[in-house]
């Protein structure tokens, strides 16, 4: 890496630290100025004021609120995200529980909007101002201004209940136990109308994107070159006029992350997807606080990382920004 | 002023959106008197059909629907008009100063604005809503506080291509103090950039807001679209008009802002 490289990469570090320290500040400061006592939430209401001082005590509730934030700090550090006040089990255990079926869900809709964002984004700007490019962008309009849950509960009414093409909630069929193949085409089936939801508003995203760049690019004197040459339309596109609107496509799926896990958690809501975001919203409801803390750190760390991460890479492919707005005195 | 306006009525779709927009805030300030019942009042039958007497149907609970939606619209306007009053405050003066040209302001309020930006406002909203409880205010508050970031970086990159302007370079030679420039010559041409990208700002903060009311976290004594279509979910085999409605608004009301922001863009920035 370049010196210019590495002052980027030290700096990009340097900012993502202080905001992961903002965050756990941020979120123990809201949590610790809420009204209402967590004790009452915990232990119920009209309990005797021993059983109550038990409770605080072994919940650390206790002490004063530096010493618990320390404390807090120093199990974050070690990966230790206390215990939900209400089932007594570690937060870890709950969240990793819940975990592998957010990730189907938003790993497959992040994977799928790429690709199908990319092909439509370049399958517009090749049809510019003709039916094609018209309808695509009207389309991609369309889906930004929709809100995922009014989407997912219009597809639900038409597709699971007016056809009965698809199931109308869960992960998987409660009636037959299936394993092997079948319980993955079970679980196939499920994931396809959460999937397709919150991938359409990624997919939109990337289209509008990706015809921007490839327009511009497209009056490049390089593909010019490649059009002169007499290169095929398919090699002009795929190979020249591609390459370079790619980068803003990587950096688009880097920042708008946190809006695919936000769309997740309404998704996970409107399919009783059994997720991170119905733990999440079921803790909210009975005030667990560590539940709900421990989710907040998780997709606020995975948002600041993987936004490094495409700096980073982005960067990397293109060494001009490192030298860019960032990195000028 | 007059001159947008007419390039803007020219615009194809920047005219659907401005049509949109006065729509929804005329729906909005009129609500009481459009409405045909109060939003609360038990007038129908559980969850009727839209029908002539009531045409988007009822609730469960025997609610008029088209007067619960005519009354959401003011809850979208008092949000955006609270998000758009933050958003330009902040983001304005955000950006005027760190644009301004002192080295260690413009880095350290740009490090500000990127820990703003960076932490997910939504998840940051629910963890709000329900520490301390429903609150349509606390909601404005916080998407105002949270979605500047945008609008300031925007207005930075503006105030320092103007300071390079020779009206600038001109103001300076006669004296001004750097105060007097920022505010006097540099904040009268930031202004107009700074309103063509708050449709855009606002629309994306109606969005979360719905999504807050969707999951039952907003505020019980008000109506919202969100919170219309987050009630709806338990009757979507038996009344597909409870969500059909409310969710149709909001779409259109970002729909309205995001043609009208992008039309302002064009029109104001890009000439």
């Amino acid at each position: 890496m370049t010196h210019a490289g590495l002052r980027f990469a030290a700096r990009r570090l340097g900012l993502a630290i202080p905001t992961v320290f903002a965050v756990v500040v941020l979120s123990f400061v809201l949590i610790h100025a809420a009204p209402g006592d967590p004790v009452t939430a915990i232990a119920g209401d009209g309990g005797d004021a021993a059983y109550y001082a038990e409770t605080r005590a072994r919940f650390g509730l206790d002490r004063p609120i530096g010493r618990q934030f320390l404390s807090y700090l120093g199990r974050l550090l070690r990966g230790d995200l206390g215990r939900s006040y209400l089932q007594g089990r570690p937060v870890r255990a709950m969240i990793a529980e819940r975990l592998p079926a957010t990730l189907l869900l938003t790993g497959t809709a992040l994977f799928l909007s790429t690709v199908i964002g990319i092909a439509l984004g370049l399958f517009a700007a090749s049809r510019h101002g003709r039916g094609g490019d018209v309808f695509v962008s009207s389309i991609a309009v369309l889906v930004l201004a929709t809100p995922a849950f009014w989407l997912g509960q219009l597809t639900i009414i038409w597709f699971a209940l007016r056809t009965g093409w698809f199931p109308v909630q869960g992960m998987t069929n409660a009636r037959v136990v299936n394993t092997g193949w079948r319980a993955a085409i079970d679980v196939t089936h499920h994931l396809a109308l959460p999937v397709a939801v919150l991938a359409a508003q990624e997919v939109a995203a990337v289209a509008r994107l990706l015809r921007t760049g490839v327009l511009t690019e497209l009056e490049s004197a390089h593909v010019l070159m490649a059009r002169a040459k007499g290169l095929p339309e398919r090699r002009v596109y795929l190979r020249h006029a591609l390459r370079r609107p790619l980068l803003p496509v990587l950096a688009v799926i880097g920042s708008r992350l946190g809006q695919i896990l936000s769309g997740t958690v309404v998704i996970e809501i409107v399919f009783g997807w059994p997720g991170v975001g119905r733990l999440l919203l079921s803790a909210m409801q009975n005030r667990d606080v560590p539940v709900v803390l421990g989710v907040f750190l998780l997709t606020a760390t995975t948002v600041i990382v993987a936004n490094l991460l495409v700096d980073l890479a982005s960067a990397r492919i293109d060494p001009r920004i490192a030298l860019g707005r960032n990195d000028r005195r | 002023m007059a001159s947008w306006l007419s390039r803007l009525a020219r615009h194809p779709t920047g005219l659907v959106g401005l049509i949109g927009t006065l729509l929804v805030v005329s729906v909005g300030v009129a609500a009481p008197v459009l409405a045909p019942n109060k939003p609360f009042a038990l007038v129908a039958p559980p969850l009727a059909a839209p029908s002539r007497a009531f045409w988007m149907g009822s609730d469960a609970l025997g609610h008029d629907l088209l007067s619960q939606v005519i009354h959401g619209a003011r809850s979208s306007l008092f949000m955006a008009a609270v998000v758009s009053a933050l958003v330009l405050i902040i983001g304005i003066v955000v950006g005027l100063v760190a644009g301004s040209g002192r080295a260690w302001l413009d880095d350290l309020l740009m490090r500000v604005t990127e820990v703003v930006q960076i932490i997910p406002r939504f998840f940051l909203a629910l963890l709000v809503s329900a520490m301390f409880g429903a609150g349509t205010t606390r909601l404005a508050l916080l998407l105002g506080f949270t979605s500047w970031p945008t609008l300031a970086r925007i207005v930075r990159a503006e105030t320092q291509t103007l300071t390079e302007r020779d009206f600038v370079t001109a103001a300076r030679a006669l004296g001004s103090s750097r105060r007097r420039v920022l505010t006097r010559e540099i904040l009268p041409n930031v202004v107009p950039t700074a309103f063509a990208y708050l449709g855009l700002v606002v629309a994306q903060a109606l969005l979360v807001e719905a999504g807050i009311g969707f999951l039952g976290l907003g505020d019980p004594n008000t109506v919202s679209w969100g919170q219309l279509a987050g009630e709806a979910q338990r009757f979507l085999r038996v009344a597909w008009w409870l969500p059909v409605f409310p969710g149709a608004c909001i779409a259109f009301t970002v729909l309205s802002l995001n043609l009208l922001g992008d039309a302002l863009a064009d029109v104001i920035i890009r000439r």
